[in-house]
């Protein structure tokens, strides 16, 4: 039977209910304008000011004067990243998560930003994704190649700041690949299979494995030769195309093998769950799925099918919304955990929002934050 | 002459077009500027389909294949559902109510002001609306109550001087092989309401996203044409026997990878002979509007390429 659990050791090995953050949080007002080479008002601040109070940062006289400045040099810019990227690792602190990173405050997004570190893929313009919000669509006109470890700079400044466990988020192959027009390989496939369906099923899986052996491992190397520990693989893509769920196992196995001591979780969101079986039940190297289900009514079917298949890995219950405001109370989410420990073990459940909480105010992201770390005091308290 | 073309869905927006509805949605600017950038982009689509057999006008004003019925009487707007398998995305609707649209409102969706003559237009299908909408009205008779809105839709369209409409039926391609005898029956009486309305339009299903080699019942519809999905279509598996028109999406709309006119020509020359078609004509696979602007009109120019070479060959 599985046994990854045993073979990686848990970061917070003393408590019940491990707390992590997912992803992304918004980028404070202060380092957007002070980037577009806005000036700030009065509002931001103060919302700067109360963020400083509430992460317990006295000393701060060089971000102060950096955003009293009219021109910033790129240098300069990238150090109010740096400056916001402590911030969120402070509050992360304050609150009390177990697990953190500084929600990707030195990121983007999760997509254009990995491809523009790869040559082989060529951005060709936007295409809609839903109302009039688009995205810029790349494709795959060539081998990938890695130019740089894209992640690995943010990584060795975040392990300065702070002694809590890190946990380095990184977008999958799956879904890199199934994000981008795919030229290259269905060229070579088209010549070889007369089917289309079977030449695009072939070419998917070529380049999925592709990204994961020249991509997404030397990012992990790297990472892992940095002192990452946890990793945790983002594949908001795994569940689109059904028939290809089995490649995405393959990419994930092949991007997380040979990594004995790293913990690596999945996290996949906005997805239908239940697809993802029996297919998953071959993923290797994968310790804790991380998914989202305060979004889906706290509908715990997933779970059960855990239960049905005996997959023995932890799950990261996503017990925040993150696409409504509202902030659930300590008692909800002690109920959302505890309708999940009659399907599911406690020493297998982490706690954690359904995903990143990047579309909510950071009044709102740290209070929902906050509760979530309440509602595990309460549930320690009676299960530890 | 030239091989006969046709577009079968929502057309990309040109770079221009998604800046003006970005600038619209921060306040940057009006909604007459907006509309002007959007008559240019239908212009310069019309133009690209010169000669076609028919021409749309792009369904540039739909956010997605539901949203003007979204917004019809009975029907609320729901969350963002993924639009089948495509990083695309659709608001579901949600029925509450008697559905009650009136054919007019659906008349403001269209640049009929700028169509030529040979006008198609596209719809959703019910079908696929049925299968993608929350239903927390209809005890039964959704199917119908929706085939009888389409009905008088297309009396309107009709005096609007439309030729063809085309019915966007992904689910049925999709899924067909898993729906039951009695849903098909159903499906086929739906089209029975639409097309008492027909009058000398023709009307038509297109199906993509799935193997049409699985659900050829569809020939049998009381309808004039079926588009095929040739990118997920089994061609060795598939068999036709039919007198309908057939439209051969043999251009594929979810890769920007440019078909070479050439191998597109002897594929779609294959098949007519194969399947002794008489009455066809060469389209996309699916909506233009999954690939970026400049990519979608390349594919139309290659659609172009086989259709004029195609005599040649």
């Amino acid at each position: 039977m599985l046994n990854y659990i045993e073979l990686r050791l848990s970061p917070c090995p003393d408590v019940l209910f491990p707390t992590q953050e997912i992803g992304s949080i918004a980028k404070p007002n202060w380092l957007v304008k002070k980037r577009r080479g806005q000036e700030l008002k009065a509002s931001d601040w103060e919302e700067l000011r109360y963020w400083l109070d509430f992460a317990q940062i006295k000393e701060y006289d060089e971000l102060k004067d950096l955003l009293k400045r009219k021109a910033l040099t790129l240098k300069e810019k990238n150090r109010l990243v740096e400056w916001s990227s402590i911030l969120v690792l402070k509050c992360f602190e304050k609150i009390g998560l177990d697990i953190i990173y500084d929600g990707e405050q030195h990121r983007s997004e999760m997509y254009q930003e990995p491809i523009s570190y790869i040559d082989g893929f060529k951005f060709l313009g936007e295409v809609r994704s839903f109302d009039n919000k688009y995205y810029r669509k790349a494709a795959c006109i060539k081998k990938p190649k890695l130019l740089k470890e894209y992640h690995l700079e943010e990584f060795n400044f975040i392990k300065e700041q702070t002694t809590k466990p890190l946990k380095v988020p990184i977008t999958g192959a799956y879904t890199l690949m199934n994000w981008s027009f795919n030229e290259f390989y269905l060229k070579q496939w088209q010549k070889r299979k007369k089917d289309f369906a079977k030449a695009r099923y072939k070419a998917n899986q070529a380049l999925a494995i592709d990204l994961a052996k020249t991509v997404i491992r030397p990012n992990i190397q790297a990472l892992v030769n940095a002192g990452a520990k946890l990793i945790q693989i983002d594949e908001p893509a795994a569940t689109t195309r059904p028939d290809e769920i089995p490649i995405f196992v393959q990419s994930f196995n092949e991007s997380t093998k040979g990594f004995p001591n790293v913990r690596f979780n999945l996290h996949i969101c906005f997805s239908n769950y239940a697809l993802l079986y029996p297919a998953i039940l071959d993923l290797k190297n994968c310790c804790q799925f991380t998914f989202e289900f305060a979004n889906q009514g706290a509908n715990y079917d997933f779970l059960r099918l855990m239960r049905k298949y005996k997959d023995r890995r932890e799950i990261g219950l996503g017990v925040l919304d993150v696409h409504t405001d509202e902030i659930e109370s300590p008692v909800v989410i002690v109920q959302r955990v505890k309708s999940a420990i009659k399907i599911i073990p406690p020493e297998r459940i982490y706690v954690n929002p359904d995903c990143g909480l990047r579309t909510r105010s950071w009044r709102v992201a740290f209070a929902k934050l906050a509760n979530m770390v309440k509602a595990v005091e309460k549930l320690r308290a009676e299960y530890q | 002459m030239m091989l006969p073309v046709q577009l079968t869905g929502t057309f990309a927006r040109s770079q221009n077009l998604i800046r003006a509805t970005r600038d619209f949605d921060r306040g940057r600017t009006s909604h007459s500027e907006l509309e002007k950038v959007r008559r240019e982009d239908v212009k310069r689509l019309i133009e690209l389909q010169a000669g076609f057999e028919y021409v749309i006008d792009g369904n540039l004003l739909w956010q997605d294949l539901f949203r003007p019925f979204s917004e019809a009487e009975g029907i609320e707007l729901g969350p963002l559902i993924r639009f089948f398998e495509t990083n695309t995305f659709f608001r579901r609707p949600i029925i509450t109510g008697k559905i009650h649209l009136p054919p007019e409102k659906i008349g403001q969706y269209f640049y009929f002001d700028l169509m030529p003559d040979n006008r198609k237009v596209i719809l959703p299908g019910p079908v696929t609306f049925w299968a993608m909408s929350e239903n927390r009205y209809y005890k039964k008779d959704f199917l119908f109550d929706l085939a009888h809105t389409l009905n008088q839709i297309l009396r309107y369209l009709y005096q609007q001087g439309v030729k063809t409409i085309q019915f966007s039926e992904p689910y049925l391609a999709y899924n067909g092989k898993n729906l039951k005898r009695t849903d098909w029956e159903q499906a086929k009486t739906a089209y029975q309401i639409i097309s008492q309305m027909r009058n000398n339009m023709e009307i038509g299903i297109a199906t993509y996203f799935g193997d049409f080699s699985e659900i050829t019942q569809l020939l049998k519809f009381p309808i004039d044409f079926v588009t095929i999905d040739l990118t997920a279509t089994s061609t060795k598996k598939l068999k036709i026997e039919t007198d309908k028109k057939i439209g051969l999406g043999c251009i594929d709309a979810t890769n920007s990878l440019l078909e070479v006119p050439k191998s597109v020509i002897k594929f779609v020359a294959d098949l007519i002979k194969r399947f002794k078609l008489k009455r066809f004509f060469i389209c996309p696979n699916c909506d233009l509007d999954f690939l970026p602007y400049s990519v979608a009109e390349k594919k139309v120019a290659i659609l172009r390429k086989v259709a004029e070479q195609f005599k040649q060959y």
